[in-house]
């Protein structure tokens, strides 16, 4: 071989193996599938030990009688309903408020006895027999804490209003004062203090009001029950006389947080719903707050005892002024301040007091069910399907980082989509709702928000419409998934300096979007939130597009959960603004399309949502919290249909499922055609398995499992939901139908009939 | 470097889920499940483990009768579960170890009494507790009913030293009944004591990390000025925990390598050093089948390893005043029972967090366990169902890649390993695949060789007798006698008679600015094929991460650098060659990695890691090369004797540094005079609000 002909044949060879590495790389990946079926893993041992904890339900043990308070003598009722009546001191303002149909007496301060004997300091002394706690500024920007009595309070005037009494107060040492009212509607009692009533004329400016903290309060365990707290799905705080000391209360900003205005290192927890209550002795007494005016900045505050004082309180904190750190440099430097103007709105919050069978937290989800339907005209019910209904929510297409920009990997096709839809009918499901993620050029997160065209590697607009036509055609609704919160700075569709979210410091507000799991590539991608104004423009001239092409729906995400203030001076918004302005985007877009799904939406939005993706379907599991219940749930069913979040990232699938059961809630699945492993270096990377082929098994053994419980129930209300044992539960719905589900490792008996073991059984209905 | 990058890719994570909340579909629990894959990138996980409640005071004595102090466990330090699954918490406030069942039933109270500052208990098989206890600078051992047995004090030898404090702090005892003991500032390492607590020497000590700075100082430094240095001392181990082959683990905070270290019996490290460790573990625990579980005492991590110390998952967090179950205030300790439940101890919470596995955790450890005793194939069911939970998971697609490596199928193992991204497993597929080729194809090559051969004989001959193709051939010395083709060309010239080369490039015309811009260009093209095409098993850089942009720069900005430095110099330095001539020069002098990164690169793509010294040689020899041209256009073009070329190079490169020093300084400048300007700004306009 002559010595210059090596070179071409070593080339040759390299380009062959090259060729080969190429194939392994890209060709085909097959896995065996398993063939297993799903199945439970059972610890015999275990006993109750793990269905104690807060992320399930106790049994209710039966309260004995209760004691029940004195009104106290010679005063009158200042105010009485067929239900209530209304006892105010004149000098304290102390509230005592007498239930009628039980006869139990609620009471706004604690009794001497254990206001003497709890070792108090002297400012919470005075605090838990106040009326209301404040909070101010002082004139060093310091935030100071203060009551009705440090602050030298008193009531100069009392004045009847309309079904009740005004009374003006003043208080002393902040040469200030404002008006509680008191007024009585039907079995609820309503405390305002409306904002003209504000007065301010020395230099402390007030932060907060806390109304009536200790109504309702209990010492220790002296009377049983719970704290109801609406923290994500809902949790309880059970009254114990024994438990570890806590650091902290609970605290919950209502409609969560606020990017514009809080502090970024504060937890407050999610919100949906701006309800609080208070059981004594489960189905006897119980009362439910529901912060009505100015609940758009308040907070829900829980006291267990321990936790400076020795009761259990629960109360709404509203904010009059937002204090923050006002930046001067960029490293840091600055300075604490608040808001000089108070923020302009009225303060209300309703009492409803609910007396035997309403009297937990099931009656209180009933309760705010009516109320919505009253106040809000939400007031809906669902249409059943045949069978129960599947969310398959389908990733088109993602951005990847490449050597010269980045390019798209194509996930799912629109040709794809339709595949999988027609392989899922002859597995026997058909009555999908398929949400088509990723649709948009560039794919998923090449951008926010989602903007046309569509992406040409999925087939393009024309491919798109035709399988929603196809769809359609099936009865199987096609949402195409948007998002009017986010703006990433790549975005053609606003301007980032004039019509990004200012924060209160009038800075933009900006935060890296993928700070985690995602590449070094992704992880300067800042993200920005759209003024709620500018959102709106953006949500109708989409959905004129989407109409355009004869899409139908919309699917959309953050823009229903997310609530911020705007601090830009030329288009401000304030939360409950913000609010109104995504009411009526969420109208503009149902007007133009027909159909708006909404993914964990705060209860402002539920009239609007005609499907309801991504519900909680679990507590924050605080420490303090002893129970996890399913409250927004019971106020949902039967109203709104609710899924809950995507099923690929379940660890326990077993236990997932039993948790959807229980909770009412259809299954979701995030679907791709190919396979997942071509996500690998895009952001998405926390979906862990997507790929349909992989999926096929579980998703039908899913649906045939929840289908036999959940297909009968779709329009019926919960009722009633029993805790009969640890881990073993009980729920009723309005038709008869009755759902026990049993986490334990063993087998239960229902009555003569078993619930086997991480299994559940359907009573009544047409099945049994 | 990657672990610190690692460690903010963690910190990012947990600050992400404050901020997200439960957007992203996990479960409610307040922490995420993550690990790196073998090339170190970060991975979601479905949850391992989940919190399924507390054990603390009040479940254990409930709410009567006993008073505060008795009733909570006041700063305990240490736990321990033993073979029938009985807690043993060292209550260390209250001075008593308490006892109970791993369901938070009360069982007994221990030593109360007896013991002052319990910080460190171990139960042996027979039940046996051994307690170290700092305040009685003692070793009590409890028998099975909790009577004090035998006190362990001071060890008289000379050995230990009569001023040595022995200040217990951790205690394990191994299958022969030595006793190991941390005591509080013995940085030999852990104390081995007979089971009659006499002194048998230290074991395992950490060695004093590498420090720059003494290693100078020990250079320049007289003995007289070292004695005056305070002596750097070895961190002393902080937990440590004994497995069933008897196997002694410590950890140890403070040091980045070898965190938790795995000693056999002549104390010699069986962990490599790959995995990420946390730098502040505060307890270390194993299992029944050798899974390693830490907890980091600031951070509230818990990482699970497997037992040859791949980690497995990392999850947790702090608890920082949210108090969610699942996260952790100062975790003191760690421990598991025998079917699988995790149990962590919080110190100033006083309390023990109990959390279940998850039936994917399940499913991972059952793998695991097969695939690491080595049953490829039976592992391969469970890895398969694992990857249809998580199909990332690497750990998963090594182990079905051995599988198929054992059964023979080498294509579908080595597309396992190359997404895994290990490169052992990768590189032993390949030659197996390599192999295989090779004997299948064999007899073409020769046969394609030898018709190549004959083909070039003919056609030479026919050229040379008839004229063959005589046009071709004229052409073809036509178009190498172009000016810019003869410029281009003139690279090969370099590379067989480099002096000729520089005079003929100086003074003959043979390359022009045009030219050596145009190989400019094409040495970065071969920089980026090199990048894209080198095999994962000798590049260090993922293909997708590599910006295009970026790697201009980095070619660019040095060469340029080197360009303008040298020429200043030699200006200085009488030297003849002209700008222009440096930078033709300089360009030319890389003509062996134009020539050869190309064939390199794909030559890489043919190798095992057993070849890896072909590639590195290769590699090597190239920027030799590439050197060695350089010095050599320094000499030719400035006309410069040896020694005046190496004080030129050596004063080309201070050049450099002094440039990159300015840039520096300037970039940091107008950084501080915009961040002035700024600040001005903002004051102005807030104060006049």
């Amino acid at each position: 071989m002559p010595a210059k002909s090596k070179p071409v044949v070593l080339i040759a060879l390299t380009a062959a193996l090259g060729i080969s590495l190429f194939q392994f790389a890209y060709g085909d990946n097959e896995k065996v599938l398993p063939a297993e079926p799903e199945t439970a893993m059972l610890d015999e041992q275990e006993g109750t030990f793990p269905y104690r904890s807060n992320n399930y339900t106790m049994p209710e043990a039966a309260a004995g009688t209760l004691p029940v308070r004195p009104v106290p003598g010679g005063e009158r009722p200042v105010a009485e309903s067929e239900r209530l009546a209304v006892y105010v001191s004149k000098s304290t303002l102390e509230l005592t408020i007498v239930d009628k149909k039980s006869g139990y007496v609620w009471a706004s301060t604690p009794s001497e006895k254990d206001v003497a004997e709890g070792q108090l300091n002297e400012e919470w002394k005075t605090a838990v027999v106040s009326p209301l706690l404040l909070q101010y500024y002082d004139e060093n920007s310091m935030l100071v804490n203060g009551n009705y009595y440090t602050l030298g309070g008193k009531v100069e005037a009392a004045e009847p209003i309309t079904g009740g009494t005004r009374f003006k107060l003043a208080f002393d040492q902040l040469q200030a004062g404002l008006a509680v009212e008191l007024k009585l509607d039907g079995d609820s009692l309503v405390v305002t203090i409306p904002q003209q009533s504000i007065w301010e004329k020395g230099t402390a400016k007030l932060a907060t009001l806390t109304p009536y903290p200790f109504l309702g309060s209990v010492h220790k365990a002296d009377i049983p029950g719970y704290l109801f707290i609406p923290d994500r799905s809902g949790a309880l705080i059970r009254f114990s006389k024994a438990h570890s000391r806590f650091d902290e209360p609970y605290v919950g900003k209502i409609y969560g947080f606020d990017y514009a205005t809080d502090n970024m290192e504060r937890y407050v927890g999610e919100t949906a719903v701006p309800v609080f209550g208070i059981v004594h002795g489960v189905q006897k007494n119980g009362m439910m707050g529901i912060v009505e005016n100015g609940k758009f900045n308040a907070e829900i505050t829980a006291y267990p005892s321990g936790l400076s004082t020795n009761f259990y309180w629960i109360a709404s904190k509203f904010y009059v002024r937002y204090g923050y750190f006002q930046p001067t440099s960029k490293n840091l430097g600055g300075f604490n301040t608040f808001q000089q103007e108070p923020i302009a709105e009225d303060r209300s919050l309703r009492y409803t007091f609910l007396s035997g069978e309403d009297a937990d937290y099931v009656g209180m989800a009933k309760t705010y069910r009516g109320y919505l339907a009253r106040h809000s005209g939400f007031a809906r019910k669902t249409k059943p399907l045949p069978e129960m209904p599947l969310q398959i929510e389908m990733y088109g297409a993602e951005t990847e980082p490449g050597m010269f920009g980045r390019s798209t990997v194509a996930m799912t096709s629109f040709d794809q989509a339709r595949d999988i839809v027609d392989r899922l009918a002859k597995q026997g499901v058909k009555q999908l709702q398929v949400v088509y993620r990723g649709w948009n050029k560039g794919g998923l997160h090449a951008t926010k928000p989602a903007d046309f065209p569509v992406e040409s590697k999925l087939g393009g607009e024309r491919k798109l419409q035709q399988l929603n036509e196809y769809l359609t055609g099936q009865g199987v609704p096609l949402y195409l998934y948007d998002d009017f919160t986010h703006a990433f700075e790549n975005t053609d569709l606003i301007s980032l300096r004039t019509e990004a979210v200012r924060g209160i410091n009038n800075e933009v507000v900006k935060w890296g979007f993928f700070g985690w799991a995602a590449d070094d590539y992704f992880y300067d991608v800042l993200t920005h939130y759209i003024n709620p104004g500018k959102a709106r423009e953006i949500a109708e001239d989409h959905a004129d597009r989407f109409r355009e092409i004869g899409i139908g729906r919309m699917a959309l995400d953050m823009t229903g959960r997310t609530l911020f203030s705007d601090y830009n001076a030329d288009h401000p918004y304030t939360r409950d603004q913000s609010a109104a302005e995504y009411g009526k985007l969420a109208e503009g877009v149902k007007g133009r399309l027909g159909g708006l799904a909404l993914y964990a939406p705060n209860d402002y939005m539920w009239r609007y949502a005609d499907t309801i993706f991504h519900i909680p379907m679990g507590s924050s599991q605080y420490m303090y919290a002893t129970d996890t219940v399913p409250f927004l749930q019971i106020v949902l069913h039967g109203a709104v249909p609710y899924f809950a979040p995507m099923s690929n990232t379940n660890s326990s699938p077993r236990e997932d499922m039993l948790r959807m059961v229980e909770f009412g809630a259809y299954p979701s699945f995030a679907i791709t055609a190919e396979p997942y492993w071509k996500l690998k270096n895009t952001p998405s990377t926390d979906l862990l398995n997507t790929q349909y082929d992989e999926l096929e098994q579980t998703v039908t053994r899913r649906y045939a499992a929840m289908n036999e419980a959940l297909k009968q129930v779709q329009d019926a209300t919960i009722e009633a939901r029993t805790v009969l044992d640890y881990g073993v539960v009980s729920v009723k719905y309005s038709n008869g139908v009755e759902v026990v589900v049993n986490y334990t490792s063993r087998s239960y008996d229902y009555g003569g009939i078993q619930v086997k073991a991480k299994d559940f059984a359907v009573i009544g209905g047409a099945t049994s | 470097m990657v672990k610190m990058l690692r460690l903010k890719r963690i910190i990012g994570l947990t600050f992400a889920l404050l901020l997200l909340g439960s957007t992203a579909a996990f479960a409610d629990v307040p922490y995420r499940t993550f690990s790196f894959d073998e090339t170190g990138k970060l991975f979601m996980m479905q949850d391992a483990y989940l919190p399924i409640g507390t054990i603390d005071g009040y479940t254990l004595f409930g709410d009567g009768g006993a008073n505060e102090r008795e009733s909570t466990f006041s700063n305990p330090e240490d736990m321990f579960i033993d073979g029938d699954d009985f807690i043993y918490v060292a209550d260390t406030g209250n001075g008593r170890v308490v006892v109970s069942d791993s369901w938070g039933n009360y069982v007994r109270t221990v030593g109360e009494g007896t013991l002052s500052r319990p910080s460190g208990l171990f139960v042996t098989d027979n039940k046996e507790l051994y307690v170290a206890d700092y305040g009685k600078q003692s070793i009590f051992v409890f028998d099975r009913d909790g009577k004090l047995k035998t006190t362990i004090g001071k060890p008289k030898s000379l050995l230990f030293g009569k001023n040595t404090p022995f200040k217990p702090k951790k205690v394990i005892v191994d299958k022969r009944g030595s006793v190991y003991m941390i005591g509080e500032g013995l940085v030999q390492g852990l104390v081995r004591l007979s089971p009659e607590g006499e002194f048998l020497g230290y074991f395992g000590g950490n060695r004093a990390g590498f420090d720059l700075t003494r290693s100078l100082q020990r250079i320049f430094y007289t003995d007289a000025q070292m004695s005056k240095l305070t002596r750097k001392l070895p961190l002393s181990p902080t937990n440590l925990a004994v497995d069933a082959e008897g196997l002694v683990y410590t950890t140890t905070v403070g040091v980045n390598d070898e965190a938790i270290k795995k000693l056999n019996v002549a104390g010699k490290n069986l962990l490599g050093n790959d995995a990420f460790m946390s730098n502040q573990i505060a307890d270390v625990t194993v299992d029944r089948m050798g899974n390693i579980f830490t907890v980091d005492g600031v951070r509230g991590w818990i990482f699970e390893y497997n037992k040859d110390g791949n980690l497995l998952f990392i999850f947790g967090g702090t608890d920082e005043g949210n108090q969610r179950l699942g996260l952790l205030r100062t975790p003191a300790g760690i421990a598991t029972s025998s079917d699988g439940r995790l149990f962590v101890l919080d110190g100033e919470r006083g309390n023990i967090q109990v959390f279940k596995p998850t039936e994917f955790a399940g499913l991972v450890h059952k793998a695991i366990s097969l695939y690491l005793d080595g049953k490829y194939v039976q592992s391969r069911q469970p890895w398969a169902e694992v990857l249809k939970l998580n199909s990332l998971f690497s750990l998963a697609h090594t182990g079905i890649g051995l599988a198929y490596y054992k059964e023979g199928q080498y294509d579908e193992a080595f597309a396992e390993f190359e997404f895994s991204g290990n490169k052992k497993e990768y590189s032993n597929a390949y030659w197996e695949i390599r192999r295989q080729w090779i004997m299948k194809h064999a007899p073409d090559i020769v046969v394609i060789a030898a018709a190549a051969v004959v083909a070039w004989v003919v056609l030479r001959w026919a050229y040379r007798r008839f004229g063959f193709g005589r046009q071709v051939v004229e052409q073809w010395k036509r178009f190498v006698r172009l000016r810019l083709v003869a410029q281009l060309l003139h690279v090969f010239r370099m590379l067989r008679h480099p002096i000729d080369g520089y005079y003929e490039l100086e003074q003959g015309g043979k390359a022009s600015v045009l030219s050596a811009t145009i190989l400019l260009v094409l040495m970065f093209g071969v920089r980026l094929f090199e990048l894209y095409a080198t095999s994962f098993l000798f590049s260090g850089v993922d293909p997708k991460k590599i910006s295009v942009s970026t790697e201009l720069l980095k070619v660019l900005i040095p060469l340029f650098a080197w360009i303008v430095s040298n020429y200043l110099v030699s200006v200085i330095n009488d030297g003849e060659g002209r700008f222009k001539d440096i930078y033709k020069g300089t360009i030319y002098a890389l003509s062996p990695y134009i020539m050869f990164g190309v064939p390199l690169a794909l030559l890489s793509r043919t190798l095992t890691l057993m070849e890896s010294v072909v590639y590195d040689y290769a590699y090597n020899f190239i920027l030799i090369w590439c050197a060695l041209l350089l010095f050599l256009m320094v000499k030719e073009l400035h006309g410069y004797e040896m020694k005046e070329t190496f004080k030129n190079i050596a004063l080309t490169i201070v050049g450099m540094l002094i440039m990159a020093l300015i840039a520096f300084i300037l970039f940091g400048l107008s950084n501080q005079v915009w961040e002035f300007v700024y600040s001005l700004f903002q004051e102005v306009k807030l104060r006049a609000r």
